[in-house]
């Protein structure tokens, strides 16, 4: 009897404290695997990429999270019907060397896999015209210390990034400051030792609120033209490369503004988000992003121009 | 104060009053004797009268239909020198002592408890010679423009004993009046619905039964007034029924909710299963859902007005009860002879005191698995009341509450390669403090005031924790993800609200109030790659690291109504607030009419509302399911306070004798509402413009209710269905598209009965049934690639909350037993909480199949799976 009291009392307890899940099955039997795309074109880029993947069905019994490397991936441009094959390569991704991407223009993107009951995919994507950089000036350059033993650790620079205006209207932009492998020679003059790139982090917005998002992942940030005041963003980044600390420091930093469509804002943020929330039990839902017919993913475009600045 | 000639009074009870005899009778062209005589044979009741007192020249022509006698004879007597008095079961007529030009004068006083001495609000006051009324206000005080003479004037209140009262008025006079509880809670009552008819509400509201609060059994047998507030169309709760108080659309912290008319911001005991309101406190609650007088701001969806007894004035009295999960107690008494009294009660849980070790032992069976859970809450009240002199009471209350929950869970998972060992854990305390002092003064006759200087604060800490340890060739990986919400409110404030009721057609109630807020709203979120915390995770180490920043705001408000009676079957309700707030650096104000109309038929009505309302506060809601993981965040710059447009129209009318039906549309539109961001929640520290990531949006909300109700004889019946739309609406989330707001419910029904057995017993039963709520269900996952070209899983969610749960139901059952033995009364409660223990989803995870790992799987919680039965044992004294 006593035992059975226990149970009776603490059943509230038990449940509140120690619910356990029940699997359950929510499907209504149309969903299916689907081809993932994630590919970017630019006519500034020398090799355009496609990365391929498959999705699986939640609760399904099979269940192969898959990277095809057989599938026809072709982009065409759709005005003079010039198109061109992507091929597998050691990268692990589909890609095509020389091909003419011009600004303005729209090219449509198809993928399938032979032998399999995965629909073929289509999208398309419109280059944008570039966005120039009006300015860029240097506010603040702070030192950090390595708390251990004090010594430096690295630069943080806050700089203000003026832009023009936009050709056209919504506009959205990836903004990426970069550190190129420069060097002083003899007569103080700068030559470019390496085709090295090398980024920032730890990305903060002093001015330009929730216009701009932390992109880390891909060394950038996301800036949505029509949250700005007056064109302007400041922000502050840092970064622990010894060409910023040596004698021969690199004296310049410079400022990649992508014009990218209003796809490639929306992919890339919710992909940002999605990365960062992986192993996050209390973040909020977050909605995909796809402009992929038949499938997930993105197709989309930028153009670049770039200014640089010279440090103090 | 002028003594008070009273010729008669009737209480409740089966006898018809002679003048209320209804009667069909038409004459033409007769003289006044014969009349009278007529209507005495035609009503059976006797008439009697002196011919030389009654005008001889004086012919009569009428027909009435089913018409009261005293309608009829005052009708006849009109312009004589006569007029009619009650003798027993008899009509006198009588010369009319107050002949001369009818004045107006003023009766005012308060109701009270006749056992207790505790002042009787909102109850009714009726005129029967003008077929006007008025109600007692928040204190139990009335004020009523009534003519000179003689008058009969009808005390009442739903659960008490009716008194009419025939007074012979010559000028203002004060007029106190004690009612009878009706008898015994387990005796039948069979009430007069003609007279005993609730005042048709002007407002959107429902009156909370309160005196069913002891038949409607909550979780675990609890009574509950928040209980009575779900029983109501139009009004759901948090997920799985627990908790919450989501009204019309609007979210939790869109309820304005007072407590003795102090603002309270959680109301949620035991995860939302229990409210803090302790139900032997408890004397009145009402829920306005539109309409809203000026009097009530701040907020956009609702007002849940609790008012809380006084304590007896008349002797000590207290009770004791022990229930499966809580005991509690009360005491209350006078103090003095003046009319003082106290109060005090206190509540608490009693698992932890006498099961943990047991618990824990019984459920450490598995050696896998290690569990330690600790949970506790506890409700203080204490209110003094002074009375000072005839005119001014002094109030002092405090209320004090609060709760401790901790829940470890270390489980080694076999199933997986290298075993990891998962830790889950828990830990959040919560609660509100409320201090108030209250000055009641009647000013005079007609006008009464209220001064309340409070102190309103309420804490939270949550803390979660989900680790994953593993042991690998190179030593231990540890894996993890924390977070820790703060919220702590602290509002320091004063009111001052007058009542003036200069004649009878007009009632005006102007204030003002001012209100100093700051707030303390603190999130974070760490995982693996923080480098902020070096050794173990626990909720003092987050607290360390986080920054938390007081925010301060004021707010100033004025406001003017008039409750217009234009005549007895039309009433409006006319007023304007004017709210300013002062942010960090700019100031917002808001001008906020309010317009309700009343129009009544003979036994239907019609109500249509327009209210503006605004709101200077916000609360961030992860999930909002009643778990404690709220922030409460004042406007700033950049958040601005919320505003809505509230319209509501709606109609009522008699089914039959005993039953009520009423049927209710109504339309919100909320601008500025917050929300958290989509993805890891952006954390809320000082080091942060955390303001700079939250989506600011709109709103809209509208639905149609249909009400039906018996309240007379052995059955009571509540039912009610809502067919309602919710939706939310931010350009940062879902990509701008319009989705269904999370405790949007398309359909809602619900049915409640106590049913009478017999003269000791009854049986409740509580039925909900309704859409199940929106949730947002991953059926793929895909890869999206890192910075580095890493291939990462992630959920495809197609859009926000375009799935539903399954239909959610859940039926209660009850039974009380009572018996009184003179010196006490004694209640027995016995019954199934959800009791053919469905499961209700409580939400969806997706996860790893524990049996394939290589499987993704979704998994359904369900907070309360079985059937929860009851014990439950009261003593009154």
């Amino acid at each position: 009897m006593k035992k059975t009291l226990y149970i009776l009392t603490v059943s509230l307890l038990i449940l509140t404290a120690n619910s356990c899940g029940e699997p359950v099955d929510f499907r209504n039997g149309l969903e299916s695997e689907k081809i993932v795309i994630e590919s970017v074109l630019s006519p500034n880029a020398q090799i355009n990429f496609a990365k391929l993947s498959t999705s699986v069905v939640v609760n399904a019994q099979v269940q192969n999270l898959g990277y095809p490397i057989d599938a026809m991936v072709m982009i065409r441009e759709l005005n003079s019907q010039e198109e061109f094959e992507l091929s597998f390569d050691d990268n692990k991704c589909y890609s095509y060397d020389g091909a003419s991407i011009e600004e303005g223009k729209t090219y449509e993107f198809s993928a399938s896999l032979a032998d399999s009951d995965v629909l073929d995919v289509f999208a398309t994507t419109k280059i944008p015209l570039a966005t120039t950089i009006n300015n860029v000036e240097q506010i603040a350059i702070d030192t950090i210390y390595n708390p251990d033993d004090n010594t430096k650790y690295g630069l943080r620079f806050e700089c203000a990034v003026t832009i023009n205006d936009p050709v056209s209207y919504p506009a959205h932009y990836r903004l990426i400051p970069m550190l190129k492998d420069f060097g002083l020679d003899s007569n103080g003059k700068l030559f470019l030792r390496s085709e090295a790139i090398y980024y920032f982090d730890d990305f903060d917005f002093i001015f330009g609120g929730n216009a701009c998002h932390d992109l880390s992942h891909r060394n950038g940030l996301l800036v949505n033209q029509s949250k700005l005041d007056g064109n302007r963003i400041v922000l502050s980044f840092e970064t622990r490369n010894t060409l910023v600390l040596g004698e021969d420091r690199v004296p310049k930093i410079f400022f990649a503004l992508q014009t990218v469509e209003e796809d490639f804002y929306h992919y890339f943020l919710s992909s940002s988000k999605l990365i960062d929330a992986q192993n996050s039990g209390s973040s909020q839902v977050i909605s995909s992003f796809s402009n992929v017919t038949n499938g997930h993913g993105v197709f989309t475009s930028y153009s670049e121009t770039i200014d640089s600045l010279l440090i103090n | 104060m002028l003594a008070i000639l009273l010729s008669s009074f009737w209480a409740v009870g089966q006898d018809m009053i002679p003048d209320e005899v209804r009667v069909d009778y038409s004459v033409i062209k007769k003289d006044l004797n014969t009349v009278i005589v007529e209507l005495s044979e035609v009503s059976n009741v006797n008439i009697t009268f002196n011919p030389n007192d009654l005008p001889k020249n004086k012919v009569i022509s009428l027909s009435t239909k089913n018409k009261p006698l005293g309608v009829i004879l005052n009708a006849i007597l009109k312009g004589s020198d006569a007029t009619y008095k009650i003798v027993g079961n008899q009509l006198v007529i009588v010369p009319d002592e107050f002949v001369t030009a009818k004045e107006i004068i003023t009766i005012s006083g308060y109701l009270r408890d006749s056992l207790s001495g505790e002042p009787l609000i909102y109850a009714n006051i009726y005129n029967h010679e003008k077929a006007e009324g008025t109600n007692t206000n928040e204190y139990g005080f009335y004020s009523f423009s009534i003519n000179k003479g003689v008058q009969r004037v009808y005390y009442s209140y739903l659960g008490y004993s009716k008194q009419i009262l025939e007074l012979k008025l010559k000028r203002d006079t004060t007029i106190n009046v004690d009612l009878s509880p009706d008898a015994v809670l387990n005796e039948v009552l069979i009430l007069d619905r003609q007279v005993d008819a609730q005042e048709t509400q002007l407002y959107s509201a429902d009156v909370l039964p309160v005196d069913k609060i002891w038949s409607i059994s909550s979780l675990a047998g609890e009574s509950d007034v928040l209980g009575l507030a779900h029983m109501m169309s139009g009004v759901s709760s948090g997920a799985d029924g627990l908790g919450g108080l989501n009204v019309r659309g609007g979210s939790f912290d869109q309820n304005l909710i007072l407590y003795d008319g102090v603002p309270v911001y959680n109301t949620s005991h035991a995860l939302g299963m229990f409210s803090i309101f302790n139900p032997n406190t408890i004397k009145s609650a009402k829920l306005i859902k539109g309409s809203f007088p000026a009097r009530y701001g701040g907020r956009l969806s609702s007002v849940f007005d609790v008012r809380t007894k006084d304590g007896s004035t008349k002797k000590l009295k207290g009770d004791v009860s022990l229930g499966a999960i809580a005991f509690r107690g009360s005491l209350e008494g006078p103090l003095g002879k003046n009319g003082s009294s106290f109060i005090v009660s206190y509540r608490r849980t009693h698992l932890d005191l006498w099961l943990l070790d047991g618990f824990t032992s019984l459920v450490n069976s598995d050696n896998s698995t290690q569990r330690q859970s600790d949970y506790s809450f506890y409700d203080l009240n204490g209110k003094l009341n002074f009375q000072l002199g005839k005119r001014n009471k002094l109030n002092i209350s405090y209320y004090q509450g609060s709760d401790d929950l901790s829940n470890e869970i270390v489980r080694t998972l076999t199933a997986l390669p290298l075993m990891p060992v998962e830790t889950n854990q828990i830990n959040s305390d919560w609660g509100n403090n409320i201090l108030s002092v209250r000055l009641n003064s009647e000013l005079s006759q007609k006008l009464y005031h209220n001064l309340t200087l409070y102190r309103s604060s309420f804490d939270l800490n949550n803390f979660d924790l989900q680790q994953f340890d593993m042991t690998l060739g190179t030593g231990m990986t540890r894996t993890y993800d924390s977070n820790l919400f703060q919220s702590s409110v602290r509002d320091l404030g004063l009111k001052s609200d007058f009542d003036f009721v200069p004649n009878t057609k007009n009632y005006f109630k102007f204030g003002f109030g001012a209100v100093n807020h700051t707030f303390s709203p603190g999130l974070i979120t760490l995982d693996q790659n923080s480098d902020l915390i070096q050794g173990d995770i626990s909720k003092d180490t987050l607290m360390d690291i986080l920054n938390v920043q007081d925010l301060v705001g004021t707010e100033v408000y004025v406001y003017g109504e008039d409750e217009i009676r234009f005549s007895d079957k039309v009433k409006a309700n006319v007023g304007l607030r004017y709210n300013l707030v002062k942010t960090d650096s700019n100031y917002d104000h808001s001008i906020e009419p309010r317009l309700s109309l009343l129009v009544e038929g003979n036994s239907s009505f019609f109500r249509v509302g327009l209210s503006r309302m605004s709101q200077f506060l916000h609360l961030l809601s992860n999930g909002g399911f009643g778990l404690p993981s709220d922030v409460w965040i004042p406007s700033t710059d950049r958040i601005k306070p919320e505003k809505s447009w509230v319209f509501n129209a709606g109609f009522g009318f008699e089914l039959s004798e005993n039953f009520d039906f009423e049927i209710e549309g109504y339309y919100k539109k909320l601008d500025r509402v917050i929300s958290f961001s989509e993805g890891v929640l952006s954390p809320i520290d000082a080091n942060f413009n955390w303001q700079d990531d939250l989506p600011i949006g709109t709103g809209t909300a509208y639905g149609l209710e249909f009400n039906i109700h018996k309240a007379y004889g052995k059955s009571n019946i509540f039912a009610n269905y809502t067919w309602s739309r919710s939706t939310r609406q931010f350009e940062d989330i879902n990509f701008g598209d319009e989705y269904l707001f999370r405790f949007d419910r398309t359909h809602q029904f619900k049915f409640t009965l106590i049913q009478k057995l017999n003269k000791n017993a009854e049986f409740t039963s509580n039925l909900q049934v309704a859409s199940g709520s929106p949730v947002s269900i991953p059926f793929e996952v895909r890869t999206i690639f890192d910075g580095e070209g890493n291939p990462v899983p992630v959920p495809v969610f197609e859009g926000r909350n375009l799935q539903n749960f399954p239909l959610y139901h859940r039926l209660d059952i009850g039974f009380n037993f009572y018996n009184d033995y003179g010196w006490a009364k004694q209640k027995f409660s016995v019954g199934l909480y959800n009791a053919y223990a469905w499961k209700n989803p409580y939400y969806i995870e997706l996860g790893i199949n524990e049996n394939t790992p290589q499987n993704f799987q979704t998994y359904q919680f369900t907070i309360l799976p079985l059937a929860l039965p009851y014990i439950s044992y009261s003593l009154s004294f």
